[in-house]
This record gives structure tokens, sequence and C-alpha cells, in this order.
């Protein structure tokens, strides 16, 4: 396997960690299949993890080491990156990669300072605003703006168990970032976009607009289905950017911000 | 113990705290040892599958595999095994496409992910059940109920396969259409399915059969039971059991129902209604089948969500009277063990204001209920905790029997207080019992309440 920058093996997987392996061909997790490449880890540190995941030092996670990585001995150290499998008294996972030196584990996060200060945090701060640049660049009108309407849009003839319930909201813009609509203008204006105000699990994380909101809206344009309702829609949790995002955008050449 | 209840979120998930509703459960009827489970639990580190709840100890401990593809976590998801063979079926609403997906494995206790067998869009609420036929490994049948919008206005169908543990997609699986009378433009939700050892296979579903003008949301429904005789074969299957008064396939068990069908809000405490029903043979003569759904009695001005079981001893023909009637209750479903004893579990909303509970409850009874057994299974407050999303508990729980045992579950508060558990509860999370705590990992840091799934195991 060639060599993976932190950024790409971070961006590859759900969890990584660093940690010093304490057995070999041995689980954890009752019931997990092991071989060789099966091995117990003792983590040392937590670099990657949600907190429903308790990976805190000293517990134990069992790997099943990657077949294109060399396999590893008792004693050693390393930082794995991997997917998760099993989730029983104790965690097993998928390893997907793999650094030997102390690039991460070095650099671990530092909770309690607000810049990024490692090349872990560095590179998790990277994959996120790659994730928004990418998302500013599919959508279609991106406007500083706050809501000043909210209304239902479309009762449907025969209600389904998860019906979005469209309403629409009516935006207040004060600049325009990217893209144009009609009644926009240098000054500003308004603009609307339809969304889903369902709370039925399927529609549950698309962004929910609240009177007087404000804030860098990502607005997507209607298909067919929803063009009579309103020009545009929001259709993503990252739909919505706090405003300061502005200078991101900047950075990257988008629209005329 | 003949008893027994477990929280079913592993101890290494301690610190979770996601609305883990809408449960489902398989137990292996070759090996009830193995059971699995579902919920609207997603994978706790976003991965690109979605976790499965399995035991190997006949539910006393579980853990989560991330098998089922389409995303960190489903919508609707269902689960059966077959007779033999220890193969896994579910059907899903993918997250990632919200299309149906029927998925196998069959090794459900590996982490090798599930094969996809099917994907079509425009669909509702899969609901799994399966058998084998034949002698020696025989061939598995798979019938999923399923709410299909691509035959709209007649939805209600059944996606089945006779021969579905080993065949490439899409191992015989195809969608037959259940409906056979004009409806108001779709049918409910909840088409169940529940299938006999000699080829009897019943299907019940919701005909919507007109809309009300009392409100947008409210509809007048029939409850109508189908019946195949061979297994659901041939193209026109599911139609061996006529009402007499049209002469159509689909016995109309109950007519002119009222029902508000709140997909989208919540009137019974935090939940919504509208489409609860549920269907049992018994696994010792499959002319005694029993049918168990809600509607509104008091209709438009009432509140109440009632739920009726009903049982037929010919096949489905005619319908003795109402074995339960209860108020305010959803989520209903039944199951007969190998001697007849019928199990019927639901979750009702009891008390007034603020003191109002979800109370889960388990009856059994040998005699049609004409006694029964009741055990309570949980209690919890209505309001907490808050929900997250709907469905707050979930649109369905099940129960299965296999041999003399009942397996079943269903979701609920998860705070650790003796009292909401008045059968007894085993916990594999962290929780402090004396402070009614749950606890993270570190057994120290405090974590909130939410819904969890338990598992029911009555053992006679």
């Amino acid at each position: 396997m060639a060599d993976r920058s932190l950024k790409d093996l971070i961006g590859s997987s759900q969890v990584a960690f660093a940690a010093t392996v304490q057995a070999i061909g041995q689980s954890s997790v009752p019931g997990v299949a092991v071989d060789d490449r099966t091995v117990v880890v003792r983590v040392d540190q937590a670099l990657n993890a949600p907190p429903e995941v308790e990976l805190g030092a000293g517990s134990q996670v069992t790997v099943q080491l990657s077949g294109d990585l060399p396999k590893l001995k008792v004693g050693d150290q390393a930082t794995f990156f991997a997917d998760p499998a099993v989730y029983g008294d104790g965690i097993a996972v998928s390893e997907v990669g793999r650094l030997r030196d102390d690039t991460a584990a070095a650099g671990a996060r530092a909770a309690s300072l607000e810049e990024p200060s490692s090349n872990m945090e560095q590179a998790l701060a990277e994959i996120e605003q790659d994730s928004f640049i990418t998302h500013a660049e599919e959508a279609d009108l991106i406007v500083r703006a706050r809501v000043v309407r909210l209304e239902e849009a479309q009762t449907p003839e025969l209600a389904r168990e998860h019906d979005p319930l469209w309403w629409v909201a009516t935006f207040e813009v004060d600049l325009v970032a990217k893209g144009d609509a009609p009644g926009l203008g240098e000054g500003g204006g308004s603009v609307s976009a339809v969304y889903a105000n369902s709370i039925d699990i399927q529609w549950r994380k698309w962004p929910k607009p609240k009177a007087g909101q404000g804030g860098l809206w990502l607005l997507h344009k209607t298909g067919e289905e929803l063009a009579a309702l309103a020009p545009f829609q929001l259709l993503h949790p990252e739909d919505l950017q706090p405003s300061t995002q502005l200078d991101a955008l900047r950075e990257h050449g988008i629209g005329d911000a | 113990m003949p008893l027994t209840v477990v929280n079913m979120i592993p101890k290494s998930l301690s610190g979770e705290t996601q609305q883990d509703s809408e449960p489902n459960i398989a137990v292996n009827p070759e090996n009830p040892l193995q059971i699995v489970g579902s919920a609207f639990t997603p994978d706790p580190l976003n991965g690109n599958r979605a976790p499965i709840f399995v035991s190997t100890d006949g539910g006393m401990s579980w853990s989560l595999r991330t098998i089922v593809p389409g995303g960190p976590a489903t919508r609707d998801i269902s689960v059966a095994f077959a007779d033999r063979g220890g193969a896994l079926y579910a059907g899903t609403l993918s997250f990632s496409t919200v299309a149906l997906n029927v998925l196998r494995t069959r090794n459900p206790f590996a982490v090798t992910p599930m094969t996809l067998l099917d994907d079509r869009g425009d669909e509702d609420q899969p609901w799994v059940s399966a058998a084998t036929a034949g002698t020696g490994a025989g061939k598995d049948r798979v019938y999923i109920g399923h709410n299909n919008f691509n035959t709209s206005p007649r939805t209600a169908s059944v996606e089945l396969s006779r021969d579905a543990r080993t065949a490439p997609a899409p191992a015989g699986f195809v969608s037959r259409v259940l409906e056979r009378r004009s409806n108001v433009g779709q049918d409910g939700p909840p088409i169940r399915t529940a299938v006999h050892p000699d080829g009897t296979v019943y299907a019940a579903f919701h005909r919507w059969v007109s809309s009300l003008p009392s409100g947008p949301l409210d509809f007048s429904i029939d409850v109508v039971m189908t019946r195949d005789d061979n297994w659901g074969g041939g193209s026109t299957p599911f139609r061996a059991l006529t009402d007499p008064s049209d002469n159509r396939a689909g016995r109309r068990v109950a007519r002119n129902r009222f029902i508000r069908f709140t997909g989208s809000t919540g009137p019974l405490g935090q939940e919504r209604i509208g489409a609860d029903l549920a269907v049992a043979v018994d696994p010792s003569d499959s002319d005694k089948v029993w049918l168990a759904w809600c509607d509104r009695v008091g209709g438009a001005t009432s509140t109440d969500w009632t739920v009726h079981l009903r049982r037929s001893t010919n096949r489905g023909q005619t319908w003795g009277t109402e074995r339960r009637k209860v108020t305010n209750a959803k989520n209903p479903t039944i199951a007969v063990n190998a001697h007849g004893v019928t199990g019927f579990m639901f979750q009702q909303l009891r008390g007034t204001g603020a003191a109002r509970r979800w109370v889960t409850v388990l009856e059994l009874s040998g005699d049609a209920f004409r006694t029964r057994t009741r055990h309570v299974l949980h209690t919890a407050l209505a309001s907490d905790p808050p929900r997250q999303f709907l469905p707050y508990l979930g649109d369905y729980i099940r129960l299965l029997a296999v041999g003399d045992d009942f397996y079943g579950v269903f979701s609920g508060s998860n705070l650790p207080d003796a009292a909401n558990f008045p059968s007894g509860v085993t916990y594999q999370r962290n929780a402090n019992w004396n402070t009614h705590t749950l606890l993270r990992a570190d057994n120290s840091t405090p974590v909130q309440v939410s819904v969890d799934p338990f598992f029911v195991h009555h053992s006679p």
C-alpha cells in the first residue's frame, strides 16, 4: 500500500487511535472470528472518535489488521485508522490504514485549545472545510440572510408516514455570495426556499429554518416537482453555515464573495 | 426464570443517547440461542453500514454487527429467519436512497455485509416473515409485506420468494399486489404476513376506503385478511380467501373503521398513530389465525386509539367476537406457541396529564383470552425522554414464538429505575440503579435518558 497522508487516512476511516499491540490471534470481543491478523490493542490515545464510543486510554480494542499492511507483533505501537465492525462489551474494528511513526499521536488534539493545534486536528479541520467547499460549489445560490417568513406550502392529498411536509421559508438577503435569482440585487432583496418540515425519521436532519434565524444559506434550485412552491430548496444539514464561512468561500474563489 | 427482559444496548455503547425506536426481532428456529434484532440504531461511528443487534446466548447478552448496507443507519427495517439453514432476511428502507432493500446473509453473526437482493424506490414499511418448505435443507420461503406506491392506487403488496436462500439477486423475489378493490388512492402502511409450515400464508392490510370530511388526516378503512394455500405460488396468489359480500379476494374483517393518520404529529403521548396491524397463525393448526389492529372507536371527535384482537378458526372465513380491546394503545403484536398459547404484546398510554406513562404489556392465554396472564414489562413517563423524531417508540414492535417460548422486542425509556420494570430487567450498559442514572463506559460520567430496545423472553 502506498504511503497515505494523514488527511487521507482520516477521511477514509471512521475512527483513529494510537495504541499498543497486546496480543496476536485473539479477540477481546466474544464472537469475533480470529486469525493471525486479529490483534488486541491497548488504546494509548483516542485521536478521532465520537463521544458515544468509549476509547479512553487503557481501553482494549480488537483490530482486524488490513491484509495490505504488515503484520504486527506484541508491543508494537501504531496509530490505527479503522471502520467499525462489532460493538459488544468491547469494540472490534477493521483496519483501513496505519501510521507507525508518531505523526498523528504527537499532534493529537488538545481539547483545551480553541485553534487547531496538531496534525490530527488540522487534518480534521481541513476535511470539514473541504466538505463545506464541495457543498458550496454544488449550491446554486449562497446568501447571507435571515428568515422573515415561514409558511406551510402544501398539504399532501393523501398522507404518508414519511411525508416531507413542505414549508417555504422567505429570506431577507443582505449579501449574495454566489448565484443570482429574481428579486435579488447588489443591495440584497428576498428569496424563498422550500424545506421539509417533517420530524419523521426520514427528514429529521434536513434543515428547518426558524423565525429570525440568520446565517449563510446554501440554496439549491428546485426540480420540476417543487418549482411551483419556491425557486430554491434546503436539502442538506450543511445548508446553514455561520456567516464567518464567507471567508472560506473567498479563499476558494467561490462566487462573488 | 420464566420471564426475562434485557436492555439490548451493549456495554461499549454506554454513552449512546440515540432514539433506538421501532424494533424488530428474529429467532433462529434451529438454534433459538441465535437471535437478531433491529431498531433505528445508527452506527455510532457513522460508517457506511448500519448495525443489527445479535445474541448467541438466547438474548441474555447483545452486541452490534455493522452489516446492513445503505448508510450508517436504516429507515424502516424488519428481520426474519426461515425454519432451517440459518439465513437471515431483512427488509429495509435504505438510509441513503429510501428505497426498499431486500437483504440476505448466510451468517448474521459474522461481520460480512448483507447481500442486496432487490432495490426499488417509492416504497414503505417492509415487514419480513419466512419459513422453510420441503424436507432436508428445503427451500426458504420469504414474504415481505410492503406498501408499494409504484402500483398505486392498489399499494398493499407482498414481495415474495419461494427459494430465497442461495440464488443470486433477485433470488426469485417478485412483488404481488394484495389489494383487489378500489380505494382512496393508496392503502395503509402496514402489511403483515404470517406463514405456516403447511404452505398457508396469511397477509393482512389496511384498505383505505375513503377520505373523511372531518379532516385531511381522517380516513375510513377496512381491515382486510388475505390467504394463500400454496406458499404464494403462481402469478395471482393470495386469493384463497374471499369476502361473501362481494366475492372479491380479501376478507374484510372490520369495515369502515375511523383512523386519524398522524404521520408527522404525535397525539398519543409523543407518538404518532394511524397504522397498527398484526397477524399470527397457530403453528399447530393453520385454520386458526389471529388479527389485531387499531382504530379510533369514538370517531372524529374522540381521542382514543384502540387495539382490537380477534380470531378465526376456519382459515379466516369468519371471525369471532373481540378477544381483547385495549384503549389508548398501539403496536399490537401476536404470536402462538406450539401448545396453542397465544401471546399478545402492546404498548398502552395510561394516566392523564404529566403523569401519563407508556406501559408495555405481555398477555398470555391458552383459552383465546377468556382468561389471561398479564405481565407488565415496562412502564415509564410518556414525556421523558423528549422525542428526537417520529416514530417515538416505533410504528411496530414484535413478538415471536419458537416451540413453547415467546421472544419479543419493544422500545422504551431506558431510565434505570427498578420500578419501571415490574418483571425485572438486565442492563448491559452501565447504570446506577440507586440514583437512576445512566453512566458512560467510564462508569462515572452521567448519560442522558433515551429510548432503547428491550428484549423479552418468556419460557413456560
